[in-house]
């Protein structure tokens, strides 16, 4: 690990203006679960470290009637966990909360670093100098790929690790971007970017600029959703595949409209708007379901150790769906 | 282990009752050792271990034992037989251990507390070992790539299925002073097998290679 200052900025203007000034070698660093891991790793190699807890007003979750809820991207993702109407009004959050990690890290990562966090890709995690690091080549396309990305892939063939993404996804949530020219509110699909348009950064953010909140609107009335994620032990890993689901449904007989989200599959959380269309009064029974699901995801391209994944976003997706019924 | 101890044990006692005697001035095969105390077996004459230590004028005493060898033409193996009850989500590929039910000769049970630990532990290694560690290696640099404990998978206790513990067979003095064998090890062998079997029993797959994790269930199943 690199020698790093530490420095304390008490609101998101200074942060915001240290990045600037301080340019590539500044990192931000909120509950530092994954980027410590990564500098004494040598993977991250900044030098000044500006760390946000010290910045006040932006670890909480407000609850509002008419513009749902907001939740402040210092908030530990164990607060969104317990909070009681995220619980009775976005199912779908309060899983995928439940769903990350350990709760240790729960109690300390972030919901700005859940959302912004770093690749799992072990050669990127590993000594590899693979593209996204800067090299020329994809270590994982012709080498071990079981949790590589089913579509969406090259250059570079991550997945995106965050659980909370994928919610957030579903719920078409918004995030409030704060930079040295303002706030701006853009839809959570446009945060994250392919490795086709850029193979060494995740999302869009720019230096200087820094997640300051995230909303989500309010749930109608007959709005059900969940958050189903496929991991290979009990507890305290990243998911193969997960689904998340956002349905309005009339009578328990079929889908006015829904969304769902999927995580594990590509290099950022995913929707296949084709398969949103069909749920627009698709009948709640298996065989309508089935039909439906068939041609999910049929633009993919597997990799020589991750064809299972599709047969498993399937068959989740199929039993999520059902289960919501 | 304990065989050797028990000899050391054994060798200290000796030395004890031979200081005893030089003390008590008594033939070292008049004494009677009880609780902490050396006797002439009436209690006219008595002295207690604390005593006799303090008379010796010694820190410490120090003996070594071993464990004896094997009796010839008289086979000391750990027997063993484990049941697997699993369930086996054919859409997921995931595999949940349901129950293990061990059943092994271990000869005498010296303390029971910790010999069902070492059930325990031995199962969830071979648990381990069936279903989830795997060392993953990237073949064209020969790297490994599986170099912490989060993505080198080990159970958690989530992945804790029920565990019934049975001890069969008693104490056999041929086999050593204590009459115990071991099962640290023992506990972990047939676990994995019984797995893969109860795989087999419950979905007709053959699985061959470890861990039998959820891709390689879909793969089977799929034919992918
Ligand atoms: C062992 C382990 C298991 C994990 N399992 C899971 C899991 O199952 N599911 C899952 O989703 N995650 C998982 N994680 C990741 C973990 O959830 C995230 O690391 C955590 O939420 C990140 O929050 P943090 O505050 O600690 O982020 P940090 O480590 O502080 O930051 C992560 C990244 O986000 C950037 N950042 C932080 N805040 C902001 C902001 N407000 N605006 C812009 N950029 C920001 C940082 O610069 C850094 O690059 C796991 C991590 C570990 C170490
Ligand atoms: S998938 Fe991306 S991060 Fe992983 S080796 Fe390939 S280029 Fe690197």
């Amino acid at each position: 690990m690199k020698n790093f200052q530490y420095i304390n900025p008490t609101s998101i203007k200074e942060a915001s203006n240290l990045m600037i000034s301080f340019g590539e070698s500044a990192l931000l660093y909120a509950g530092g679960t994954d980027a410590l891991s990564l500098l004494k790793n040598d993977i991250y190699t900044h030098s000044k470290i500006i760390n946000l807890k010290k910045i006040g007003g932006l670890n909480s979750i407000t609850h509002n009637k008419t513009s749902g809820i907001r939740i402040g991207s210092l908030t530990t993702i164990s607060e969104i966990a317990k909070d009681e109407t995220i619980k009775s009004e976005y199912k779908i959050l309060h899983e995928a909360a439940n769903e990350i990690a350990s709760p240790q890290l729960r109690n300390i990562g972030t919901l700005g670093g859940n959302l912004c966090q770093s690749p799992r890709c072990w050669y990127y995690r590993e000594d590899f100098d693979c593209i996204r690091k800067g090299g020329g080549e994809c270590y994982a396309y012709e080498g071990r790929n079981k949790f590589h990305c089913v579509v969406g892939g090259g250059p570079c063939y991550i997945v995106h690790p965050s659980d909370m993404a994928v919610a957030l996804l579903a719920l078409d949530a918004k995030v409030i971007i704060f930079s040295e020219v303002g706030e701006r509110t853009i839809p959570i699909n446009e945060l994250y970017v392919l490795p086709s348009e850029n193979s060494s950064q995740e999302t869009i953010l720019k230096p200087g600029e820094i997640i300051k909140e995230i909303l989500v609107a309010p749930p109608g009335q007959n709005t059900r959703s969940s958050y189903i994620k496929f991991k290979e032990r009990g507890a305290w890993d990243f998911a193969s595949v997960s689904v998340g689901l956002v349905l309005e449904i009339v009578a328990a007989k079929s889908i006015i409209e829904g969304k769902a989200a999927f995580g594990g599959v590509a290099p950022r959380p995913w929707t296949d708007d084709k398969f949103n269309k069909k749920l627009s009064g698709l009948a709640l029974n298996e065989t309508s379901v089935s039909e439906a699901l068939n041609s999910l995801l049929n633009d993919s391209e597997t990799l020589s150790e991750n064809a299972y994944k599709l047969p498993l976003v399937k068959n989740l997706t199929k039993r999520s769906i059902l289960n919501l019924a | 282990m304990t065989p050797a101890v028990y000899d050391a044990a054994l060798q200290i006692r000796k030395k004890l009752l031979s200081a005893a005697s030089a003390i008590l001035e008594l033939l070292e095969k008049d004494l009677v050792y009880s609780e902490g105390t050396i006797s002439d077996g009436t209690n006219t004459k008595k002295i207690t271990i604390q005593e006799v230590i303090d008379k010796m004028n010694v820190r410490e005493i120090v003996a070594a034992g071993a464990r004896n060898e094997n009796p010839k033409g008289y086979m000391i193996n750990s027997f063993g037989a484990q049941f697997a009850e699993v369930e086996v989500d054919t859409e997921t590929g995931r595999v949940t251990v349901l129950k293990i039910v061990a059943a092994h000769d271990i000869g005498r049970v010296i303390n029971r507390k910790l010999l069902e630990n070492q059930f325990h532990g031995g199962i969830m290694q071979g648990l381990s070992y069936a279903l989830l560690e795997e060392r993953i290696m990237d073949e064209y640099t020969g790297k490994v790539l599986t170099t912490n404990l989060h993505s080198y998978k080990m159970p958690t206790v989530m992945d804790y299925p029920e565990i019934e513990v049975i001890t069969v067979g008693e104490s056999d003095n041929m086999i050593s002073a204590v009459g115990a064998k071991g099962i640290g090890e023992p506990a972990i062998i047939p676990t994995a097998g019984a797995i893969a079997n109860a795989i087999f029993n419950a979905t007709g797959l053959r699985m061959k290679s470890l861990p039998i994790t959820p891709d390689k269930i879909l793969n089977e199943i799929y034919k992918l």
